[in-house]
């Protein structure tokens, strides 16, 4: 009995993160807590050394040294104060006009201010609540289809989990150990299909399908001409200034992620006092809101060091990389299981805790076969990003029954976003097949082969000690 | 079904008043660190520019804004992390108090509010408190240690570490005694007629 415990405790610790998890006590102190009580089970049976445990105060203080970890707050209030900053409302409103002559066109006006928002902020609500609240009371009062509808605007709005500078992508940065700025190129091509292939199911439809998604009638049509221009101004002008803020300062290599957080805070300030939206009751509520998260996101971080620490203690990640990397099919047997595992997962569990506690024990495998870490991640988000539209928990849903008309059953919304969940599926397998979709907008890899290094010594001093060092040696050279 | 003694509710309310008060600063460091980190971003961007002003009107102002802002840059970006670690630590006391930790509810969503309760009695005795006592135990020698010997930064010119540090007790600390605070609510929702304030919802994001 003992020996079975001693040779299977990374199995067994495994079995006990299921269990605790499931009781619905909050997952960080389950997290800590099975960690604690496996940690102490270990020592008992001298698997780790009482040393060990000591340098759980180097993972947690690791954890709230992590300057990346510090964009979760900055992203968040941005995305906060943004939502009522009256942007997304002139933009929809302008796009709206603009293609609502059409058939289609307020969905391919969704998706196309879903995007914008998406590059502007990095969180979802932003996005779902303004176009749930502006577009979907006019795509009903037109005929469109309530399904279509509400499946385009909860869709659109989970753009903004690929479209860079995206929250979900910093904590994949962070939990895969690559750069941020890396992951947000490689999301580039893969949010570019993404966006295509929603309007390309707009198109299909509306051909297909055309009194579900009809044209605007002319009176529908009352901004016109020059009033419409300077609609769209008003809202394309400080989006593409937010844009530059954010994401073109990152891009350029001038600050890090984390201080375009910090600068996309001030920016939706000056907006929404621009805009006049900007109080303090608006503003506090945002503070709040983003403590809370802050302070609960990475208390499951910290959880689940805790646990991955005694987990490798025992043994725990050898364990789980013999199971994955004995997978049948290579590479895309890997990835076609992991991502159907995580598809999966997120019928349960929260984006975070997908991120906090599953990558961390799929990334061994993962870099054991070969597989690009950002490309890896790319897909992992593309995945996660169906949790936040599948029933019946998706957040992106959530957020839709919560603010629209009672007309509108919950029914409805469900069903509308199946079309859309196909179309994420399908982009994951796009991005499998085609990994050239991510990594062709990253730099490549400086691979040297070390053997092949020279440095050459002028030939008159090789050697002698004796003469003075020489500065003008050759650079080394790589082949 | 008695009503609880009063005397606890007012010990659940002083404790409750202080874990609000370290969430209040938690929230007001959120404004604060975004601005600072903005702040930091933006000087060090218009540094190029001090150092030209200064080169053509010869002032001295600008010379000595820039050298103000050089050599205290690294502690102006210990200051944003130390204040992103106060955050963490000290709001999340506030947050289990208003029951914003995220669970898996896939049984806790469909229990009754009595098996609920009970979750959160026994995760309390058997999770919260042990993790905290532990976690605590691990952290205070090495932050203390950190205090007393006045480790520096790892970063030329920035603070000495010891405020992040001691930021890991004082935190499990609060979730402490917030958690002894919560585990009393469920025994008094149990026993008497008390009602837990706060029902869980997933939290937003």
């Amino acid at each position: 009995m003992i020996d079975f415990v001693r040779t299977n405790m990374a199995p067994l610790m495994f079995g006990g993160l299921i269990m605790f998890m499931l009781i619905g006590y909050p997952a960080a102190f389950s997290l800590s807590a099975v960690g604690l009580f496996f940690g102490i089970a270990a020592l008992q049976f001298h698997l780790i050394e009482p040393e060990f445990l000591g340098n759980l105060a180097y993972q947690l203080y690791g954890v709230l040294s992590n300057d990346l970890l510090l964009a979760v707050p900055f992203f968040t209030l941005m995305g906060v104060i943004l939502e009522k900053s009256g942007l997304a409302e002139d933009l929809l409103e302008g796009f709206g006009q603009l293609f609502g002559r059409v058939r289609g066109g307020l969905s391919y006006a969704v998706i196309f201010v879903g995007a914008i928002m998406g590059a502007i902020t990095g969180t979802v609500a932003a996005s779902v609540i303004s176009m749930g609240l502006i577009s979907l009371p006019v795509m009903m009062r037109y005929g469109y289809n309530v399904r279509h509808a509400t499946g385009v605007i909860a869709a659109s709005g989970t753009i903004a989990q690929l479209i860079p500078p995206s929250l979900v992508l910093i904590v994949l940065a962070s939990q895969l150990s690559q750069s941020a700025g890396a992951m947000y190129v490689g999301a580039t091509g893969a949010s570019i299909v993404q966006v295509l292939l929603f309007a390309a199911w707009v198109l299909v439809l509306s051909i297909v399908r055309p009194r579900q998604l009809p044209a605007l009638p002319p009176e529908a049509r009352t901004i016109r001409g020059w009033a419409l221009v300077r609609k769209l101004i008003r809202g394309m002008v400080p989006s593409l200034a937010l844009i530059f803020i954010v994401l073109g300062t990152i891009f350029l290599g001038l600050v890090t992620p984390t201080e375009a957080g910090a600068m996309g805070v001030v920016g939706s300030l000056i907006l929404a006092a621009f805009n006049r939206r900007l109080n303090w009751p608006m503003l506090w509520d945002g503070m709040v809101a983003t403590m809370r998260l802050t302070s609960m996101v990475i208390f499951i971080l910290l959880g689940s060091r805790v646990f991955s620490l005694v987990f490798q203690g025992v043994g725990g990640s050898h364990w789980i990389e013999s199971l994955l990397v004995s997978l049948p099919g290579g590479q895309v047997g890997f990835l076609s299981f992991t991502m159907v595992f995580i598809f999966v997962m997120a019928f349960f569990l929260d984006f975070f805790e997908i991120a906090f506690i599953i990558i961390p024990l799929l990334t061994p495998a993962a870099s054991a076969l070969g597989i690009d870490m950002i490309w890896f991640g790319i897909m992992i988000c593309s995945t996660l990003q169906t949790s936040f539209m599948h029933p019946p928990f998706g957040f992106a849903l959530f957020y839709l029954r919560g603010i629209t008309p009672r007309e509108v059953r919950t029914r409805d919304i469900y069903l509308g976003a199946i079309p859309f969940l196909l179309l994420q599926v399908a982009l994951v397998v796009i991005l499998i097949m085609f990994p050239q979709l991510v990594t062709a907008f990253l730099a490549p890899a400086i691979t040297t082969d070390l053997s092949k290094i020279q440095i050459t010594l002028p030939p008159d001093q090789n050697g002698d000690l004796n003469s003075p060092p020489a500065f003008d040696i050759a650079p080394p050279k790589f082949n | 079904m008695h009503h609880p003694p009063a005397w606890i509710l007012r010990v659940l309310h002083a404790i409750d008043e202080f874990s609000r008060i370290f969430g209040l600063i938690s929230i007001w460091l959120v404004l604060l660190c975004a601005l600072l980190s903005a702040i930091n971003a933006m000087i060090r961007y218009s540094s190029g520019g001090l150092i030209w002003l200064e080169a053509h009107t010869g002032w001295g102002v600008f010379g000595w804004l820039y050298s103000l802002y050089s050599n205290n840059s690294n502690a102006l970006g210990d200051t944003t992390w130390y204040m992103f670690a106060a955050i963490v630590m000290l709001g999340s006391a506030w947050t289990l108090k208003i029951n914003a930790h995220v669970r898996v509810d896939l049984l806790y969503g469909a229990v009754s509010e009595r098996t609920r309760t009970w979750i959160d009695l026994l995760g309390g005795l058997f999770f919260l408190l042990p993790l905290c006592v532990l976690l605590i135990y691990f952290t205070w020698d090495w932050a203390w240690t950190s205090l007393v010997t006045q480790e520096a930064s790892a970063d030329a010119g920035g603070l000495p570490q010891w405020p992040a540090k001691l930021m890991l007790p004082i935190g499990f600390f609060i979730l402490l005694l917030q958690g002894v605070a919560e585990i009393v609510k469920c025994i008094l929702a149990l026993t008497t007629d008390y009602v837990r304030e706060f029902a869980y919802e997933k939290p937003v994001q």
